[in-house]
Parts: C-alpha cells; structure tokens; sequence
C-alpha cells in the first residue's frame, strides 16, 4: 500500500498546488514544499527498498489487467532520479517562475508529471506502465506549451505529443502482442523463452519503437531540441533527467524478457550508437546554451541505449552509472543556463563572455557539473563512462567492438568540446576584450540563491558520488541485476588504474578540448552541415511535411467526397450498392428461372409504360411532368399486381399512389424552387451509371430470388388457421391484428411519432405569422 | 409450424419486455404535462420528467437482469438478456442525461424561439424506447419497427430548429438518406426471410445454410441489412448525412442521435452478425468487406475531423472514426464465425465474446465522453444559438473552469489517452481484434488515433491557451463580436448533466467497478451463448 501512497502523494499535490497558488505566501513557498514533498517521496523508497514491496489492486479482471506496483533496483534507481532532480527543479522552478500568473498550474503539471513517473518506474503491470507512460508524455504537452502565446512552443508542444503518442500507440500494440503471447501483463512473470516462440520481431520493433520516440533516437530526435521552447526547469526535469529517460526505462525493464538476443543488440546498439555520435556533434552546430544542452541530452540516451543494446553484466553497470550521472550533471546544466538567461538576459553563447566576474557562484556551479558532463576523472560522469568503454571492449565480436569503441569514443569527445562550449566560453573572464552587453546586465540583476542552489546540489551530489562511488555499489548491484534477470555484485571505483579505457578516455577528452578550441570553424564546417542536412533538417521537415500534407489530404477528402450535395451522397451510396451487390450476386451460380409462357400482349403493354414512364421520370426539367412520370409508374404496377391476381394488393397501391400525387402537388405548389440544375458532363455519366447499374443488381437479384424453389408453407398455415385460431376470414386481417399484432402495434407507434414529429415541425406554420427564416436573430430583445 | 391454441406468452414473460415501453409512456406524460405548464416558463418539470423515466426505466432494468436468465419473451420477438441490458444501459443514460442537457434550449431566445418542448420530451422519450426495443429484438419485423420508431423521432428533433436553415436542411438529409437506408434494410429482410422462411433470429441462427442458392440468398439479404444498419452507425460510406445532420440539429438532439442512435444500431448489427455468423452465412466472404469498411471509416473519419472549426461537425467525424474503431470489434465476432479462420474453434468464441464485451464497454466510454461535451456545448448556447465555432470557445477555462475541465477530459477520453474512460475501450476492442487476427487494422486504428489528438487538442487549445475574444488562430482578425462565455446562473440542467458526464469518464477509467464489468461480461455471454 505504501507504494500506492507514494505515487497518489504527487497526484494529490498537483490538484492543491492551484489552489495553494492563489495566496501570495503560498506562491512564495510552493517551490521549497513541492520540493520537501519530492524529497519525502525519495526518502520513503529508499526506506521502503529493504522489504522490496509489492502490490497487486484487481483493477479490470475480464482484461486481465491490474494495478501492480513492485519496487526492485531499477525502480529505486530511477525513483531517486525523479524525485532527487525533482526535488532541486522544484525548488528552482519556485524562484524561476516567481512572478508567473500561472504558477499554480504549473506546479500542478510538475507534480502529476513527478507522480506518473514513479508510477511508471515502480509499474509492474504493462497496462499500469503504459497508462503512466502516456501521462508523462501528456504532462511533457502541457509544460512546453506553458508559455502558450509563443508560436514556437505551440508548436513544439505539439509535435512533442505526436511523436511521443504515436510511440505510445506502439507500446500498446506491443503490450497486447505480449499479453496475447505470454497469457500475462506482469512484468515479472513475463519468460524470455515464452515470448520467443512468439511474434517476438514485432514485439521487439514496437517496443524500440516507443522508446525511440520517447527517448529521441535519431531520427525521431527534433522534437527534443524543439521543446526547448519550455521554461527551463521543464527542461531540466522532463527533458533531460526524467520524462526522456522513460523510453531507456521501459527498454530496461523488458530486457530481461525481450534482451540478449543478436536483434535486440543489433537494433538497440545501431539506433544507440548513430544516436549518441549524431547527438553530441549536432550540439556543436548551436549556440542558444539550451539547444547545445538537449543535443547532448540526445547524444547522452543514445548512449544509455547503446549500453542496454550491449547488455551483459558490463552494460547494465555502465547504463545505471550513466543514467544517474547524466541526470545530475544535465540537470543542474539546465539551471545553470536558466540562470544566465535569467541575469544577463540572453542564452546565446555568442553574446556572453567573462560571466565569471559578475557570477562566481554560478561560474563555480557550472565548473563542477561541466567537470562531470565532459568525464573528467574524479566525477560520476567519469565513472560512467569508463564503464561504457569496459562494455564497449568487452562486447563479443572484432567488428561490434570497433564500432561501440568509435562511437563511444566520438559522442565523448563531442560531449567534453560541448561542456567547454557551456561552461568555458560563456564565464572566462577576457580583460583584453571591452564588458559585453550581457554581462554588465548580468552584473545588475544577481540570481536569487533559489536560482544556484539547486543546480550547485545536483552537482555536488554528482562530484561527492565521482569521489566515492562505491557508496552507490549496493543501488548499483540491484539496479543491474534488474537489468540482467541475473544477480550482479557491482563495484563502482573511481580509479580503474591504467586500463585501455583510460587511454580512450584520455583521447577523446584531447579531442574534445581541440574540437572546442577550434569551435568558431567547426561550427560552420562541411562535415557538421551534412550531418545536420542529413539527421536533423530532414528529419524535422519530413514531420512538417507530413503533417501538412495529411492536413492537405484531408482536407481534400473532406471537400471532395463530403460535398453538401444530396445527389452526391445517393450516388456513393447507391455505386456501393451496385458493387457490393454485384459482388455478391456473381457467386450465385446461375439463374435457371423456372419456364413461364410468354407474356399476353396486355402485359407487354403494362411493362412497355412502365419502362417509358420511368425513363420520362428522369428526363424532363419540368417537375410537375416528373410527378406525372412517376404516379405513372405507380399505377402501371398496380396494374401489374391486378393482373397477376392479387386485386386487394392493387387496390392498395392504386389509393396511396393517388394519395402521394395529391400531397407532392400540394407541397410543391408552395415550396419556393430554383430551377433544376440539371448534372452535366462526368457527373451525368456517373448518375445514369449509377442509376442503371443500381437497377441492374435489384433486378438480378429480384431473379435471383424467384429461381430459388419457394416454400409457401408459412402462407398455408395462415391460411388454414385463420379461421380456427383467430375467428376471421380475412387472412390478412387475421395476421395484421392477430398473428402478428404485436408488429402492427410498433406500427402504430412509429405512425404516433411520426405525427409526433410533424407536428414539431409544422407548429407555427401553419398558422397565419411567417417567421424569418435563418435570418440574423434580433439583438437585445430577451424573453 | 405448431398450431399455437394458448396465448403465445405469460404475463411474467411479458414482465421483461416491460423496460421497454416504459420510457414511452413517460413520453406521453411529458407531453400531458406540458399543456399545464404556462408557456414561455423553465421547462424543468418536463426534464425531470423524462430523466425520472429514464431512471426508472434503468433500475427496472437492472432489477430484472440480476432476477433472472436469458429468455425469449412475447412470441419470442424480443430477447430479455444481458446484451440488451448493458446496452441499455448506455442508451438511457443518453436520454437522461440529454434530458437535462436540453432544458434550456432557446431559454434566453427572444419570443420566436423553439417552443416544442413537450414534444421534444415525447420525441426524445419514444425514440428512446425504439433504441430499447432495437437492442433487445430478436425478430427482424421488430428489428424494423425498432428502427423506423426511433429514426423517424430522430429526423424530427434534427429538424426541430426551423429557424436556423441549417437544422432544416440537416434534417431533410438525414430522412432522404436514412429512407433509402430503411428501403435496403426492409429488402434485406425480405430477402433473408425468402431464403430462411422465418423472421427469427434466433432460429435463423439454428438453420443450416452452408451451402446452396438459400445460403447466397441469406448472404445477400443479410448484406443489405447490414448496410441498413451500418447506415445508421455511420460507418463510411454511408457516413455523408451525419456532419450535416450533427451540425444542423440543436447541441442537446445531436448529442443524444451521437450516442443512443449508434449504440442501439451496434447492438442490432451485432445480433445480426452473430445469427448469421451462426447459421453459417458469413464466412469469409463479407469478413473482408467489414474490413475494408473499417478502415475506410476510421481513415474518413479521422481526416474528416481534422479540418473542421465547428465543433458538433467536428464531434461528428469524431463519431464516424469511432465507428470505425468500434467496428474492429464487430470484425472479431464476424471471424469467429469463420471455419476457414485459422484460429477456428473454442478459442475463437472466447475472442467474440471478449470483443462483444470490448463493444459494449467502448460505447459507454464513448458515450459517456460524448455525452459530456455535448452537454457542455449545451450549457454555451446563447439565445438559441449553438457554439458554431472552436474560436468561440477561446478563454473557457478562464470564464467557465468547470464547463472547460469537463470538456477537456471529454476530448482526451475520445482521444483514448489512459486514465479515462476512452482508454479502456480501446483497450478492450483492440485486444480482441488483435487476437482474431486484425493487426494490421489495430495499427491503423492506433495510428488514426495518435492523429485524433491533433483535433481533439484544437479544442483544449482553444479552452486553454486563448484569452477570451481572442483568435483561434494567429493571424486572423480577432472576432468582432465575440460570444459571451459567461456563467449563466440558470443552467442548473446543463450544469449537472455535464458535471455527471465528467464524474463518469473519470470513474470509469480510473475504476469501472465490478458490477458493471460482470454485466458487460455477462452482455456478451448472453449473445454468443
């Protein structure tokens, strides 16, 4: 139950935080209790990790589906990432956005986001998983598009939520393939081996799929530096540590089940390893701080992915270090860059320099967490990536080595000549150059502690944890092993002594520094253009192009075939008839129609008139003549019916014919009505098409009917019993108020309605006062 | 055939059909009711009326399904089972909450405006009991009558607003189209009844027709009742009267066709499925056809959607997608019926019932999202005019926080994201299309579905990140005289029908409850026994 606590804890918050908003003491103490809250929560998981709970609440049972929480290793992990950044964004979101109106709700989607991410970290039903997985994803929308008059993040709210929803719509396909496999949503009790025999390709492609969306994996990558357009605590949280993360997270979770086989590494190592390369040289093309961030942010899970697509005892050790190095470093990163924003008004790199003078504690903040974001020894993102190296080289296979090893080693340089670029650049003091423009503004408008406290946390957190990271073994074993399906003994040592990853490291951190030096060319070179033209423009404009051109599709569909035209609507119907129709009626065999002799001359007669009138019903322009056409037609049946010995029948036919001329001549003498447009060219082709082959099927099938051998023992024993069971002579009397009087009576009730309903639609009309029709309604006059 | 020498039926039997004319005779009080009224007052006693009716109809409802089996009652044209009851269910629910919703039609209209309320009560009542009567018929003469009853109080409540040319205009289409319709279902019937010689599902079920010109015969007929009925589901093509239809009629008549029309026509189109399915008429043969059906309508509808400003022709593509996704679920109970199927047996009855269960449970979540933003649209109407377009609803959630919210889980829920009502639905269907085979189908659907969000969002973005009176869309010209989005005192109706319409998807996407799960599991075993 405690596990339900804490995931309800967040979602009760985010309803309060509105309401607690509207005070102006509330609004000064939202941040620091939302963030108290989220380190509660943190506390409350790492109390709760020595029973390993679990829960299972009967939720849907016919579906099989329930609500399963279940706290291992992998859970802790990422529950202490989202509620220990979480904590710090909170608390800097409150000093960020201090005077926004919106503050409250704000803080409202923060902390259901914060929510639906434990409750997908601790998920251990799939349907539970993918319910939180779509909510991050809903709450990711309504953060970026928080500052909603800009264009810009209109936009990217938008195109975050489509491409991370149709990624989620993957998911769903992938949980119904599994529980259809497996007979089973828990997580838990899923078997690699069950799952094997079973469409395990599809599953494996849906599920990638969905975390590829989720995590950015090049090519689905641009919504990512697009959504930058959120404040920069949004960034900081969902768009580095948390919400990105929960794509590697389900990868993680289903890898006991779904990993190790030569797909997965294929699939995962590939997108991973062409990700993290992409992702850390495409940063070096921005100059907006922000935009640098969330391309190394793409760089960074194209790693994690790569480090799951290895697997193995090695992977998991390096994916767990990773992901909680980069969480704490890009985190405070992100605050660091909200803060310049905040003090010297500008983002760009360009425009900053010598920040160091005006802003020491942010330029010692920035130091620290850079120090972990470019793998420098003595730091966690060092840790990590050290391990990645280890996994890299000890992966199986000459080739696979050489490639993880290269791209490894690319997306680390990259990634240490983008943290000179953040954390260099912007702050070294340049007493040969005149004070930027920036920076004398920066020297006006000091950050509020709220501002550098929460980012100097995260970093120190990450620095302290570089120094000694064997705290971490036990989380670290437990996170791993999750990972593996197998029990890890993991130990994290911040001096591996003289290994060839050490070499590697020291290579590419050289590289790196030489990239940064050299950053004013490599900036606009020719290889970073072509990657950009290639992974990143032509990504981003497929999506525009698609979503213009379904909106264009659609639109023309829309026009084309929903025309307003009644005529056009008959025709669709009617041609779907004849060619359903016709379909149906070719698998009859053949139409032997039992030998009839031929007609008498009067009945040539009747069919001639028959033929002729319903032609002339088409034809004239003039209405009153179509009318006649067609009362003509009505007779000649009765005629039909007269001469094939049902008199009753024509009877019948001949009154309401009449009764239907007279009300058609009454009704038009009234109705008001343009001259007949009459269809020309291919829509008058299409009409009589329509309207012969339409004729064709019913005949044919009127045939068809006829040659089947009929059974009049139905009309027999009406006819035999009318007398004995129900006391009349008439038969059909007897079946319209006896046999079936039940019949006649919902007959009576539609007659009811109908005149029901006339009577609505006639009220008023009738009597003397026209009423404007469709005209503007009259202003000021209420009733 | 037996001679019959007794009344063909009981007065208990006749017991359970009694849900059924219930609703019509609150009907006609309504409409006794309202001569008493003094005119141009609230009509408040004619919506609590016809709510009462559709309570009391409900209660008896369920009072008699947890009494008792599944029986034929009254001749044996009328099935008193589950499936009728859960599907009952939704439909007055519909009439109830619409009930409300409606009250206030043309209040705050100068003098001219629609004075038809006790007919719209009888109207809304009878139609009603023909969607009762629709889903509970196992006779195709009352299959029939059912139709006709309810689609004829339909036309006329779409036509209701004759001042608006609009609703008129609607109306027509809708009863031209929907008279060809009842011309193909009447044909089909014909022709069934020709090759089968008997009206009753139930023992067309029994017969065999594996082979032989009958079994064409039957599949011809059966196609064409088909078509007369996915007509009134609005499945594509034979979608074209309802975004004229949805747009012309008043908000509250709209939401109820929305809803109690599609959900009394899904019931009828699964009886005839399953009886067909049964006596070995629908094979493979028309498997393919409601595939492509399917699909049609789930792209149609979709791309329909996206362009669309006026929010009850938007809600009117919405519903033909929905069709479409509903339909998923019709296809797993048609294959089940395959013997060429290659999952063909046991299994595959346990797939129709999970898809008949899947069924009945998305168009209560359909109906209840529905239903609520309807509702809301209701409660907008300014002097007997509609909300015309999403413009007019920019700012909403600053005038009108609540009217906003309730709209907003509305769209997400029919968008299908989890945690509402619409989620589990989806779920449910698409979970047995998959398991009958659908893949490919289900990928579209959810694919079609991400899409939904872009038009659903439209309308959150509108509530949400407009001021009031300012353009939807920038760049262009802010509206000269912008709709008033104040709070209107004296809509306690609308007020609470949407307040109700938002509880439900809440609750029942976040816990439906064991009861109502049991009946809709029940609903479908009742139908494939």
């Amino acid at each position: 139950m405690a596990l339900v606590l804490v995931v309800a804890a967040g979602f009760v918050a985010a309803a309060l935080a509105p309401w607690a908003a509207r005070h102006e003491t509330g609004r000064r103490w939202l941040g620091p209790a939302a963030g108290a809250l989220a380190l509660l929560l943190g506390l409350a998981l790492l109390l709760l990790a020595r029973a390993a709970p679990e829960i299972t609440l009967p939720w849907v049972p016919p579906l099989g589906v329930e609500l399963a929480l279940r706290l291992d290793g992998l859970g802790l992990l990422f529950g202490l990432i989202v509620t220990g950044v979480g904590a710090a964004v909170l608390v800097y979101g409150g000093a960020y956005l201090h005077d926004d109106p919106l503050l409250g709700r704000f803080f409202g989607y923060l902390l259901a986001f914060m929510a639906a991410m434990l409750g997908l970290v601790l998920a251990d039903d799939l349907v539970t998983l993918f319910v939180f997985f779509e909510l991050t994803s809903l709450a990711s929308y309504l953060l970026i598009a928080h500052e909603h008059e800009r264009r810009e993040a209109r936009a990217a709210a938008q195109q975050a939520l489509l491409i991370t929803t149709a990624g989620g719509m993957c998911l769903l396909v992938a949980l119904l393939l599994v529980q259809q496999t497996a007979g089973t949503l828990r997580i838990s009790e899923l078997r690699p081996e069950v799952l094997r025999e079973g469409p395990y390709l599809a599953i494996l492609v849906l599920v990638a799929a969905a975390a590829f969306t989720k995590s950015a994996q090049a090519p689905l990558h641009p919504w990512l530096p697009a959504a930058m357009a959120a404040p920069t605590p949004v960034s900081a949280y969902l768009h580095s540590a948390a919400m990105v993360k929960a794509g590697v997270f389900v990868l993680a979770r289903l890898s006991p089940a779904l990993g190790g086989t030569p797909a997965w590494t294929a699939l995962l190592g590939a997108a991973g390893a062409v990700t993290a390369v992409a992702g850390a040289w495409l940063a070096l093309r921005e100059t907006d701080l922000k935009r640098v961030l969330a391309y190394t942010t793409v760089s960074a899970l194209g790693l994690l992915t790569l480090l799951l697509g290895v697997g193995g005892r090695w992977g998991a050790e390096a994916f767990v270090a990773y992901a909680l190095g980069h969480a704490l470093y890009k985190s405070a990163l992100f605050m660091v860059a909200g803060a310049v924003d905040h003090a010297a008004g500008t983002r760009d790199v360009l425009a900053l320099r010598g920040l160091a003078g005006p802003l020491p504690a942010l330029a010692l903040v920035c130091g620290a967490a850079a120090w972990s974001f470019a793998g420098l020894p003595l730091s966690l993102g060092f840790v990590g990536k050290e391990l990645a190296y280890e996994a890299a080289l000890l992966a199986g296979g000459d080739l696979l080595v050489g490639a993880l090893v290269v791209a490894v080693g690319l997306a680390s340089a990259g990634m240490a000549a983008a943290a000179c670029l953040v954390a260099v650049r912007p702050f070294r003091p340049r007493p040969d150059l005149p004070a930027a423009e920036a920076t004398q503004r920066a020297a006006a408008h000091p950050p509020a502690p709220g501002l550098w406290g929460p980012p100097a946390a995260c970093a120190a957190v990450g620095l302290v944890l570089g120094v000694l990271p064997w705290l971490l073994d036990p989380l670290a074993s437990w996170a791993a092993g999750s990972i593996t399906g197998a029990p890890v003994a993991a130990h994290l040592e911040a001096w591996h002594g003289l290994t060839p990853a050490l070499g590697l490291s020291t290579v590419s951190a050289v590289v790196g520094v030489g990239t940064y030096v050299a950053w004013d060319h490599v900036r606009a070179s020719a290889p970073l253009r072509a990657l950009g033209a290639v992974l990143d423009q032509a990504p981003a404009r497929a999506y525009d192009l698609a979503l213009a051109g379904t909106l264009r599709l659609a639109g023309w569909q829309t026009r084309t075939f929903q025309t307003g035209n009644l005529r056009d609507y008959l025709a669709v119907i009617l041609g779907t008839l004849v060619v359903l129709g016709g379909l149906a009626l070719l698998r009859v065999p053949a139409l032997d129609l039992p030998a009839r002799e031929a007609l008498p001359a009067r009945d040539w007669l009747v069919v001639v008139l028959l033929v002729l009138a319903a032609l002339a019903a088409c034809a004239p322009p003039v209405r009153f003549a179509t009318i006649v056409a067609l009362s003509i037609v009505g007779y000649a049946a009765a005629l039909v019916y007269q001469s094939y010995g049902a008199p009753d029948l024509a009877l019948v036919q001949v009154l309401v014919e009449t009764l239907v001329v007279i009300l058609f001549v009454l009704v038009l003498a009234d109705l008001p009505l343009p001259a007949r447009a009459r269809p020309r060219g291919l829509r008058a082709v299409r009409d009589v098409a329509v309207a012969l082959g339409a004729g064709a099927v019913v005949t044919t099938s009127m045939l068809a009917v006829l040659a089947a051998p009929f059974d009049d023992k139905l009309g027999r024993w009406y006819a035999h019993n009318a007398v004995e069971l129900a006391h009349g002579r008439n038969v059909v009397n007897t079946i319209l108020v006896d046999f079936r009087a039940f019949d006649t009576l919902g007959e009576v009730i539609v007659v009811v309605v109908a005149s029901v309903g006339v009577a609505v639609l006639l009220r008023g009309v009738l009597r003397a006062a026209p009423e404007p029709v469709a005209g503007p309604v009259p202003q000021g006059g209420v009733a | 055939m037996e001679p019959m020498t007794e009344l063909p039926f009981t007065g208990r039997e006749a017991a359970r059909a009694v849900p059924i004319a219930l609703p019509a005779l609150f009907g006609l009080v309504a409409l006794c009711l309202d001569l008493f009224l003094p005119r141009g007052r609230s009509k408040g006693p004619l919506a609590i009326t016809a709510a009462a009716g559709a309570l009391i109809t409900a209660l008896v409802t369920l009072a008699l399904w947890r009494g008792g089996g599944e029986t034929l009652v009254i001749a044996e044209t009328l099935s008193a089972s589950s499936f009728a009851a859960a599907l009952s269910i939704t439909i007055l629910l519909a009439a109830g909450l619409i009930a409300f919703a409606g009250v206030h039609h043309g209040q705050d209209a100068p003098a001219v405006a629609t004075q038809a309320h006790g007919e719209f009560y009888a109207l809304l009542l009878f139609a009603t009991s023909g969607m009762l009567a629709l889903v509970a018929a196992n006779d195709l003469v009352t299959m029939f009558v059912a139709v006709e009853t309810l689609s004829i109080a339909v036309y006329a409540m779409t036509g209701m607003d004759r001042r608006r040319a609009r609703s008129a205009e609607g109306a027509m289409k809708y009863f031209v189209l929907g008279a060809f319709s009842s011309g193909f279902l009447l044909y089909g019937m014909s022709l069934l009844y020709g090759a089968t010689g008997t009206m009753d599902l139930t023992r067309i079920a029994a017969l065999p027709l594996a082979d032989g010109r009958n079994a064409n015969l039957a599949a011809m007929g059966g196609m064409l009742i088909m078509v007369g009925l996915l007509f009134k589901v609005g499945a594509v093509p034979y979608h074209s009267w309802a975004p004229d239809a949805y747009e012309g009629a008043p908000a509250a008549v709209t939401g109820f066709m929305s809803v109690g029309v599609k959900v009394a026509a899904f019931g009828a189109v699964l009886k005839v499925v399953t009886s067909l399915g049964e006596a070995k008429v629908f094979g493979a043969g028309p498997a393919w056809a409601l595939w492509l059906v399917a699909a049609l309508t789930m792209i149609v509808g979709n791309a329909g959607a996206l362009t669309q400003r006026n929010p009850r022709r938007l809600l009117a593509y919405s519903a033909v997608a929905h069709t479409g996704y509903v339909l998923i679920g019709v296809l797993a109970v048609a294959r089940a019926f395959d013997p060429n199927h290659p999952l063909a047996g046991a299994g595959m009855l346990d797939v129709a019932r999970d898809a008949t269960s899947g069924v009945i449970f998305y168009l209560l979540g359909y109906g209840v999202a529905n239903l609520a933003a309807f509702a809301v649209l209701c409660h907008l109407e300014r002097k007997g005019e509609d909300v015309d377009d999403l413009g007019d609803l920019a700012g909403l959630s600053k005038k009108q926080p609540g009217a906003a919210l309730v709209m907003t889980l509305a769209m997400v829920s029919l968008a299908g994201v989890p945690a509402t009502a619409g989620f589990l639905g989806k779920f449910w269907v698409f979970r047995a299309g998959i398991a009958a085979g659908d893949l490919g189908l289900v990928i579209l659907a959810l694919a079609t579905s991400a899409l939904s969000l872009y038009y659903y969002l439209q309308v959150v973005v509108a509530m949400y990140m407009r001021e009031p009176g300012e353009a939807l869309y920038a760049g262009e010209p802010a509206p000269a005289a912008p709709r008033s989005l104040d709070p209107e005192p004296r809509r306690w109706g609308s007020r609470l029908a949407y307040v109700v319409g938002g509880v439900l998807i809440v609750l029942l996407g976040i816990y439906p409850g064991e009861r109502l799960l049991t009946l809709v599991v029940q609903g479908a075993q009742a139908l494939l026994s």
